[in-house]
């Protein structure tokens, strides 16, 4: 079975788990002490995953590290009808990589801004602040211009593993002070996001509730 | 802002970290009622508190408790006592401490928050409560006049994770005890072990009036679970929280009666208040009733 | 022009149904919302039970639910479910303050004042005009600049784009109240407009929301669409650096 070293708060961690959810695909955790036990630093984890960084995915024996790069692997395996990573067409790929690859932005600027507010993290929070906005800007415009022509994901007119790549740390930058509120392109996405078939959510982020949940 | 003149939050025993979190190597600086504070292991093993200026130099030594794995110092002189908690001597037990979240709130919000029952559906969806069951069933709050601390007792919630070792959905029994404003502690019942209570508790660090940091640990009887489940668990309980706490308004407590509306479910609340307003307490308390759509932002 | 109450919150647009909205104004936040069967709705973002912002809450058909208690209020601001106490009708004295919030051909508009005045005529006079929502942008400045920025803002018009033979343009600017702008630009025979609804966050940052007139086929209006919404991305670079010599770009007397 499929092994995920695994650290709830981690957004880099829930895109994986949301994606594998989004699959269908069955797999276990491994939850690695992030806080306070800093337990990514220490050598037993660096033998897993030299960066010190989670996510981390063993399938079967194949240890893959960085949360795009397992997305991508993901998709590849187990989405059959490969909707989630069309690879087949030159630009609809070279979208899907410019996204992808943005993600990373994101995760440099917002996730560092909520480390800093949530758990204290001695790091430049304005300039990490700065950054997320002018990243979310960027990411704002082109959803608006998406919504113009009908297409209303980051990489077409369907959801990619881009729009999970970079959902994550969008939904979460309230968490680091950063407020969305004037990003309506944004805020148009992330609810749709939200609202997909079997989207989970993780802490931070909050389930829609459409209609009220039936009884179990 | 400055060191508080709240002259009943200045003498009591506030959290101010993990046992591991002041090392000699590695200090802990941070701050207590709006004074900046360090804390480090002495030569002697034990650790030391000091009051620091702006250049970081240490001022005058703070008096520390070190008990149930965190470090607690005072800023007064004549400090109510700490809190007992006899259970931490109980066979079987084991204490996992959580760590800290930091959040831009009251301190007094967010005590009032972990004494909430009807928030479990809403915010912790399928951890601690999910619709349809959303009914918060009468239970008593009261004022313990002899030990000057709010306990809620008869509390029940259906949860469907009501702990970490849970598997299916269960009627929890809960009981709520608050022996400082910024200090409380659940007990709840063991899904393992009938008739025995698990310990949840909350120890509030104020660091300034609208800003502080949550720690807290468990102390249950579990087989199953590794420490980092647990603290994994509790984690995400609070980071569900936050989001919660940091977008109330105003984000100091509001004492005057009619700023907010509470309901039945809210007695733990309604109780809570009135003994702070009782202690006359200050710190982290709205001031102006007129400012209630204020926040920084 | 006298002092109104009333602003623009948004474009209708960006409002899909059983969605909630934060909508900044100066010293006053408001959630706006609109419901399953429609309606557009403008609350104080603040739930009267603990405080909690209801632009984090979620729409329940035609209720506005509390993110932190489930709470559900009606467009009057009236609470109708506790569901901490599902049986319970809740007490007539739980209320939001709601604010009047009507919709004037793809404005939302909110009276944001208690006095209950009526709705300024420029706005009603919008309506039939045939527009088409591009987007919201938002300006670190306050609204006079904004204001005076765009009552000389050159519009590079889509029309002037696609023609290249460098017809001359002609602008004209309108200024229908303190929040509305009308920028008028004459190519040829053929007209195109836009309308500027400028909206205060606070002393210095601004929002504009911006409709462009219904030009074309349904299928070359996205075209135009991402025509406007560009100029005002280029506009709000030149604005936010502070460089004068790229400032006097966007005005037609420079």
């Amino acid at each position: 079975m499929i092994k995920l070293y695994d650290y709830p708060a981690s957004g880099n961690c829930y895109k994986i788990r949301l994606f594998l959810n989004i699959l269908g695909v069955a797999y276990e955790t491994v939850p690695v002490d992030f806080y306070p036990g800093l337990e990514h630093r220490n050598a037993d984890f660096k033998a897993i995953n030299p960066l010190g960084q989670l996510p981390v995915l063993d399938d079967d024996g194949f240890v893959i590290r960085d949360a795009q790069a397992i997305l991508a692997y993901l998709a590849s395996k187990y989405d059959a009808a490969g909707t989630w990573f069309d690879r087949d067409d030159p630009v609809a790929l070279g979208k899907t990589m410019m996204w992808l690859a943005f993600a990373d932005q994101i995760t440099a600027t917002s996730s560092a801004a909520r480390l800093h507010d949530v758990l204290g993290f001695d790091l430049d929070v304005d300039a990490a602040r700065k950054g997320a906005h002018a990243a979310f800007r960027i990411l704002d415009d082109h959803l608006i211009e998406q919504e113009f022509v009908g297409e209303y994901w980051l990489a077409g007119d369907r959801a990619s593993i881009a729009d999970i790549a970079c959902f994550p740390y969008v939904a979460l930058a309230p968490d680091g002070g950063i407020n969305l509120g004037n990003y309506h392109g944004i805020r148009r996405w992330l609810a749709r996001i939200k609202r997909m078939p079997d989207f989970v959510e993780m802490p931070g982020i909050f389930l829609e509730f459409d209609e009220p949940m039936a009884a179990e | 802002m400055a060191k508080t003149t709240d002259a009943f939050a200045l003498n009591e025993w506030l959290v101010i970290g993990r046992l591991e979190d002041a090392t000699h190597d590695k200090p802990r600086v941070t701050r207590l009622l709006g004074q900046d504070i360090r804390a480090e292991r002495t030569a002697d093993g034990a650790i030391g508190v000091w009051e620091t200026d702006l250049a970081g130099n240490k001022g005058r030594a703070l008096p520390v408790q070190e008990r149930y794995g965190h470090i607690f110092v005072t800023l007064g002189d004549t400090p109510r006592d700490l809190l007992e908690m006899p259970e931490f001597e109980e066979e079987g037990r084991r204490l996992v401490t959580i760590g800290y979240v930091r959040v831009k709130t009251s301190p007094l919000r967010v005590v009032e928050n972990f004494l909430d029952l009807g928030h479990f559906p809403y915010v912790h969806t399928n951890y601690l409560g999910a619709e349809p069951q959303t009914e918060v069933a009468n239970y008593k709050a009261e004022i313990r006049e002899d030990v000057d601390e709010v306990w809620a007792t008869d509390c029940s919630f259906f949860q469907q994770k009501a702990a970490k070792s849970a598997t299916d959905g269960q009627q929890s029994e809960y009981e709520y005890r608050v022996t400082s404003p910024f200090i409380t502690v659940l007990y709840k019942t063991c899904p393992i072990k009938p008739g025995a209570w698990d310990l949840v508790g909350l120890f509030v660090q104020p660091l300034d009036e609208d800003l502080c940091e949550a720690h807290s640990f468990v102390l249950p009887f579990d087989e199953e679970n590794t420490d980092v489940e647990l603290r994994h668990f509790q984690q995400t309980i609070f980071l569900q929280d936050r989001p919660i706490l940091e977008n109330q308004l105003p984000a100091l407590l509001p004492l005057t009666p009619g700023t907010e509306m509470p309901a039945r479910a809210d007695a733990t609340s309604m109780t809570y208040r009135r003994w702070l307003k009782k202690k006359n307490i200050t710190f982290g308390v709205q001031k102006d009733a007129a400012s209630t759509n204020s926040r920084a932002a | 022009m006298e002092q109104t109450s009333w602003i623009v919150a948004g474009l209708s647009a960006g409002l899909f149904e059983g969605s909630v909205m934060p909508v900044k104004t100066p010293g006053k936040d408001l959630a706006v919302w609109r419901q399953r069967s429609g309606q557009a709705n403008a609350v104080e973002d603040r739930c009267p039970h603990r405080g909690m912002r209801f632009s984090m809450g979620f729409v329940r058909g035609d209720q506005l639910a509390c993110r932190y208690h489930g709470w559900e209020f009606d467009g009057a601001g009236v609470c109708k479910n506790i569901p901490a106490h599902p049986t319970l009708q809740p007490p007539k004295t739980i209320c939001a303050k709601t604010f009047v919030c009507q919709e004037v051909n793809g404005f939302i508009v909110v009276n944001v004042g208690d006095d209950g005045a009526a709705m300024p005529a420029e706005y009603s006079e919008l309506e039939g005009e045939n527009m088409v929502p591009v987007r919201s942008v938002y300006l670190d400045a306050s609204i006079s600049t904004v204001r005076d920025w765009l009552m000389q803002a050159v519009f590079p018009t889509f029309a002037a784009g696609q023609d290249g033979t460098g017809t001359p343009v002609t602008y004209i600017y309108g200024n229908l109240n303190d929040n509305l702008v009308r920028i008028s630009a004459q190519v040829g025979a053929t007209t195109e407009e836009l309308i500027l609804a400028l909206q205060a966050l606070d002393d210095d940052r601004t929002g504009v929301h911006v409709q462009v007139s219904d030009m074309g086929s349904k299928e070359e209006m996205p075209a135009v669409q991402r025509h406007v919404a560009r100029w005002l991305a280029d506009l709000r670079l030149r604005l936010e650096s502070n460089d004068q010599s790229q400032i006097n770009k966007l005005k037609i007397s420079a």
